[in-house]
């Protein structure tokens, strides 16, 4: 195959769905898979790392991730897009491996810092934005695994709800309440950081991190 | 309340909320914290979602062949199976006795002749770290597959699921893969 006629096949590849891309891939065609691949390995990785807050493990998750895709192809049914069956059991990885404790989040900053805040900044604001989100991250790791998904694929791989309820497979209202309950927990604990400018809980104050869900109370104006 | 920041309202529901909002003090304040969580949490996630990965499709395609290995036994498996750790255990005690593996061995478990000696066999599937030397690496781990020396790996994978349905022959690597 000559060098334009390849990048010609790639460019149809990436106009393809899922769902077609999955069929060539079980008829033999290697390319519709590798065009899954680099469809969603960045996303992969990214739900891994910020689970397990290491890369090489978050790489081995997407390398897992699509060996079992590639192993299933045969029984892959996408009813539009492999992202809800692929995120899946990267999140089933991700939670089977133990994140690293302690390493909160430095390594995943570093790299990114500069192209993140390429507009001029003094280098104490910069510390400072950094401490803001490590208090963020740190906060969001105080969650349990269920609600804590939920933060980590809305906030961070940018699915909405619907999305999320197929990944995690359960209701959509569920998915929602996951998510109010986040941020409230989220809310208590960032309000203990004057930095935020969250008022202190006057009227829910979920801190102890025994109590369950249905203690806290809902915000006022809230539906149900 | 939330939803508001989920994107999951409505506009007129959405709307609705911020008129009462100007006029009821808790609900503004709430409404305030709710976005300052949600700009806070979008921000924190920002250096994340611009980490990638050059991961190449080639490492999927050899991990899909190697697993599970712990159902194909690895003398049976052929070449490739020696990459598990029971096998790196023996390369290395091999390695050790300045010995031939041969002698380790039960008869039934010996490499047929076509494979010479685990040792170098086992040195040949580690595999290189730079990415041109991998895909060739690989290259050549898959046509051990294929080999006659070697029988076929076929994987359980939800009843059935066969290995060879996938060629390997060199044309499906060069995929033209987008940097
Ligand atoms: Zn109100």
């Amino acid at each position: 195959m000559t060098e334009p006629a390849a990048k010609r096949s790639t460019q149809n590849e990436e106009r393809r769905t899922d769902r077609e891309l999955v069929y060539a891939a079980r008829a033999g065609d290697m390319l519709a898979f590798d065009a899954l691949f680099y469809r969603y390995r960045d996303g992969i990785f990214r739900l891994g790392l910020a689970i397990t807050k290491d890369p090489s493990h978050a790489e081995e998750i997407a390398v897992d991730t699509f060996s079992r895709a590639y192993r299933a192809l045969a029984r892959l049914e996408p009813e539009g897009s492999l992202r809800p069956w692929l995120y899946r059991v990267a999140v089933n990885l991700s939670y089977n491996r133990r994140p690293r404790k302690g390493v909160i989040l430095s390594p995943l900053e570093d790299s990114a810092n500069d192209t993140f805040q390429s507009e001029d900044r003094s280098p104490s604001v910069l510390a400072e934005q950094a401490e803001l989100r490590r208090i963020v991250l740190a906060a969001v790791d105080t969650l349990g695994p269920k609600h804590r998904i939920v933060v980590v694929l809305h906030y961070m791989n940018g699915l909405n709800l619907a999305e999320i309820a197929q990944v995690v497979d359960c209701p959509i209202g569920t998915v929602k309440s996951r998510l109010h309950y986040a941020l409230r927990r989220l809310r208590a604990h960032l309000s203990a950081h004057p930095e935020f400018g969250i008022e202190p809980m006057t009227l829910l104050v979920p801190t102890s991190r025994r109590m369950v869900a249905p203690a806290v109370e809902p915000l006022p104006g809230e539906p149900q | 309340m939330a939803d508001l920041f989920t994107g999951e309202l409505h506009v007129r529901e959405r709307l609705e909320l911020e008129a009462h909002a100007d006029t009821c003090a808790r609900c503004d304040s709430a409404l305030r914290d709710l976005a300052t969580i949600s700009v806070s949490l979008d921000r924190a996630y920002a250096p994340l979602r611009q980490r990638g990965t050059l991961l190449s499709p080639a490492r999927v395609r050899l991990a899909a062949r190697l697993e599970p290995r712990t159902v194909v036994p690895w003398w049976r498996a052929g070449f490739v199976g020696r990459l598990s750790e029971a096998t790196m255990a023996l390369g290395f005690a091999a390695l050790v006795l300045g010995g031939s593996l041969d002698l380790a061995v039960k008869p039934d478990a010996i490499p047929s002749a076509s494979t010479p000696s685990i040792i170098k066999d086992y040195m040949r599937t580690q595999p290189p770290y730079e990415e041109a030397a991998y895909v060739r690496w690989l290259r050549f781990q898959l046509r051990a597959i294929g080999g006659a020396s070697a029988p076929a790996v076929r994987y359980p994978v939800g009843g059935q699921f066969d290995v060879e349905q996938f060629t390997s022959d060199d044309a499906s690597f060069n995929t033209g893969a987008p940097r």
